[in-house]
């Protein structure tokens, strides 16, 4: 026999005996054949790492996916899976547009009850919560038919700071509010019903559904821990606007604290909590919540319903002024500002605000290398971590404007910095974070830079730590660093301004305040200076001694 | 013969005699593992939001294929599955490129937030629509015997018996290309040789 067949039965058997269970080592395989240990040990591996195809059942999208439901909506995928059921992206072609089909399988609800409050539902029209297109039943099980909302739920949308936490749940209360007014309580609200879409938007979803379930809802994993004391117990009252009050207080300390108020495994005890504890004050966990914030959100966790906030209005209104009260020197400021750009409207300079501002300056006359839009540097210097990369940059405060540095590979995330809607971002492999209460000032020079350290990823503007994430994993893709876009793939996400001059060095320079140089010097961490102001021509030289020299080149417009 | 490959035979045989109704029902067979396939891989983006987007692009790769497979009458089922199998390939290279290529949607990906994937240990399954598209370009490059096999397994899903009563060979061949089609996967898709 050939090698190569005594080698093939070989695999066969080990592949058999994996089917039984069995972990055949190589070794064991070729007693009788030292001499093809190597090769049968290469192929075992070859065969793990495909090991995936074997078993595609294992995967199998769910047996409702690619099927019709009710002669007019086509399951496309599952998206969501629960105590309650399972969630699909599916699409109406009637109406030619992608919904989101719930099939509630919960066997203790009460099928009728559900329609009925689905229904309901349906009447509810608010761009802060999902609406109800359509409900019904198919083949005897319930579905409720309702928008599809690109984005994801509370529950994986990553960490908020106190402000971002107040401003989200001040939107959520607002939206509630609206729903109050018209006769709906929802008895359901936690992460889970909770949307964010693409733009950061939270929607409710699941609006008055748990009416339907009733008490079986406090036995679904997950949805106890929400539950006001009145919602519990032997008169287990349905509640009123108060109660969705409750819940929402409880994601608002979750999200604080990054802990839930009530949290015991067993079901009778944390009903126990919810009804007679006093929740650990947030504060005690997280010091960065303002002593305002903290009050709001106890008052929510009142345990009577008249010592919460009357109405959902007034919680939001509440989150508002602790976000206002959290800098109230910046309002001043804003107001001062555009006042300034009314009379003069050269510089502006705005730290707080809610929206970008929209106001573009050209930037043209300044120092230093204008990046139209369609101009990046292309440096040979691979992205790395721990790096500390920093700039100086006057951009023209159009909002469309992007990054100042960048390593992305289509698909994947790089290690990079810009600005988005006026407000510095940070990228990261895994992700990265965006300031939302910073603007940058537009027109003016402004030293950037981000500290890529081992326990954590900083941002400095001007010297001042801003922000801080979670440390940056190793870049899995060799890919240069970019000046003015986002990767080199990548033709859009452009910076647009001026550069001055750029420093990337190796390790952590910054740790604590500093005040930013004017100029960005060499010394020995840095391994690429671009000063932009020396450079005519395409050809941009390292001044750091490491020979990173850079390539300008203009991208045309696709 | 035994389980879909049955009925399929029957519905070609019965298409080959002009029942257009059986051939239409083989058709969406067909068009149901191309949604199920281009599901999964689209499953490997966990930012389901870009999909939202794409619907349109699956609704015309379905169209396509729908169009491409009934203008052929194939007279065998293991024809029929060769053809099927390398048109629902092609789709799905071509929405990942729709998708995720210079000109894709889903190029421009940073909007979506800082959702990480999670690598899965020791396993080559593609965790990007981009190495989908190389896996089913790779698998398109097999030796045809190996191709047909990785056909009726993996895209039709089929079992070793089916799948061997198909082609017409033996389990034990059939077992054999299986093997030596997944080792030369993990090969090129390693861009490492074995020998």
């Amino acid at each position: 026999m050939k090698d190569d067949e005594k080698i093939s039965d070989l695999l066969l058997q080990w592949e058999e005996a994996q089917e039984r269970g069995e972990d055949l080592a190589a070794e064991t395989l070729c007693t009788g054949c030292p001499e093809l240990l190597d090769v049968v040990q290469q192929r075992i591996v070859a065969l793990q790492r495909m090991d995936w195809m074997t078993r595609p059942r294992s995967d199998e999208p769910d047996p409702k996916v690619g099927t019709t439901l009710a002669s007019r909506y086509q399951i496309d995928e599952l998206i969501g899976e629960g105590g309650h059921g399972k969630v699909y992206r599916g699409f109406d072609p009637e109406l030619q547009r992608p919904v989101a089909i719930k099939l509630p399988n919960d066997r203790r609800l009460n099928t009728s009850n559900l329609l009925e409050e689905a229904r309901k539902v349906a009447r509810l029209r608010h761009p802060g919560i999902v609406t109800v297109y359509d409900v019904g039943q198919h083949e005897g099980e319930p579905f409720i038919v309702s928008d599809f909302v690109s984005g994801t739920t509370l529950c994986e949308a990553g960490s908020f700071t106190p402000i971002q936490a107040a401003g989200l749940i001040a939107e959520i209360a607002e939206s509630l509010h609206a729903a109050h007014e018209q006769g709906f309580v929802h008895r359901d609200i936690k992460p889970a019903n909770i949307l964010i879409d693409q733009q950061g938007r939270p929607l409710l979803t699941d609006f008055g559904i748990a009416t339907a379930t009733g008490e079986a809802q406090a036995q679904v994993a997950g949805t106890l821990p929400y539950m006001a004391p009145e919602q519990l117990g032997d008169e287990s009252a349905k509640g009123d606007p108060r109660t969705d009050i409750w819940s929402l207080g409880v994601v608002l300390y979750e999200l604080l604290t990054d802990k839930l108020p009530f949290d015991h495994p067993s079901p009778a005890k944390l009903s126990d909590q919810i009804r007679t504890h006093v929740p650990l004050p947030p504060r005690g966990i997280n010091s960065d919540i303002s002593p305002a914030l903290e009050v709001v959100v106890l008052k929510c966790l009142a345990k009577a319903p008249e010592e919460r906030y009357e109405t959902a209005d007034q919680l939001a209104h509440a989150l508002r002024t602790v976000g206002r009260s959290h800098r109230p020197m910046r309002w001043m400021l804003l107001v001062v500002l555009i006042l300034a750009i009314t009379l003069v409207a050269v510089v502006v300079r705005q730290n707080w605000s809610s929206t970008p501002t929209a106001i573009t300056i050209s930037t043209a006359h300044l120092e230093g290398m204008n990046f139209d839009g369609q101009t990046r540097v292309i440096t040979p210097l691979h992205s790395f971590a721990p790096c500390t990369l920093e700039a100086w940059v006057a951009f023209t405060g159009d909002p469309s404007t992007q990054y100042v540095i960048g390593s992305d590979v289509p698909n994947f995330f790089g290690i990079g910095f810009g600005i988005e809607e006026n407000r510095p971002n940070v990228e990261t492999i895994q992700g990265g974070f965006r300031v939302d209460d910073r603007t940058l000032p537009a027109g003016e020079w402004t030293h950037l830079a981000v500290v890529y350290g081992s326990s954590e990823t900083r941002l400095y503007i001007s010297g001042e730590l801003v922000s801080s994430g979670p440390p940056t994993q190793v870049p899995k893709h060799t890919t240069p660093f970019v000046i003015g876009n986002v990767g080199e793939q990548h033709q859009d996400m452009f910076f647009k301004g001026n550069i001055r001059s750029v420093r990337i060095s190796d390790g952590e320079r910054y740790t604590d305040t500093f005040d930013p140089k004017v100029e960005l010097a060499p010394d020995s961490t840095a391994v690429l200076v671009y000063d932009f102001e020396q450079s005519s021509g395409d050809a941009i030289d390292d001044l750091s001694g490491k020979g990173n020299h850079g390539r300008r080149e203009r991208v045309p417009e696709p | 013969m035994s389980g879909h490959t049955t009925q399929l035979q029957n519905l070609i045989d019965l298409a080959t005699n002009g029942d257009d109704s059986a051939w239409e029902a083989a058709l969406r067979h067909t068009c149901e593992r191309l949604r199920s396939l281009a599901s999964r891989m689209m499953r490997t983006n966990r930012r389901v939001g870009r999909w939202a987007e794409t619907d349109d692009v699956l609704q015309n790769s379905l169209m396509r294929l729908h169009r491409s497979l009934a203008e052929v009458r194939p007279e065998t089922a293991r024809q029929f599955y060769g053809l099927a199998t390398t048109h629902i390939r092609r789709e799905l290279i071509d929405l990942a490129r729709k998708n995720f290529g210079a000109e894709g949607i889903g190029a421009n990906h940073h909007t979506d937030g800082g959702i990480a994937t999670e690598n899965k240990a020791d396993e080559a399954e593609p965790e990007t629509v981009e190495a989908w598209a190389k896996f089913h370009g790779q698998v398109e490059a097999l030796p045809e015997p190996e191709r047909e096999v990785v056909n009726l397994l993996w895209y039709e899903e089929m079992t070793q018996p089916e799948a061997a009563e198909v082609l017409g060979i033996s389990l034990a061949t059939l077992k054999r290309r299986w093997q030596s089609a997944r080792i030369r996967l993990s090969e090129t898709l390693d861009g490492e040789a074995f020998q």
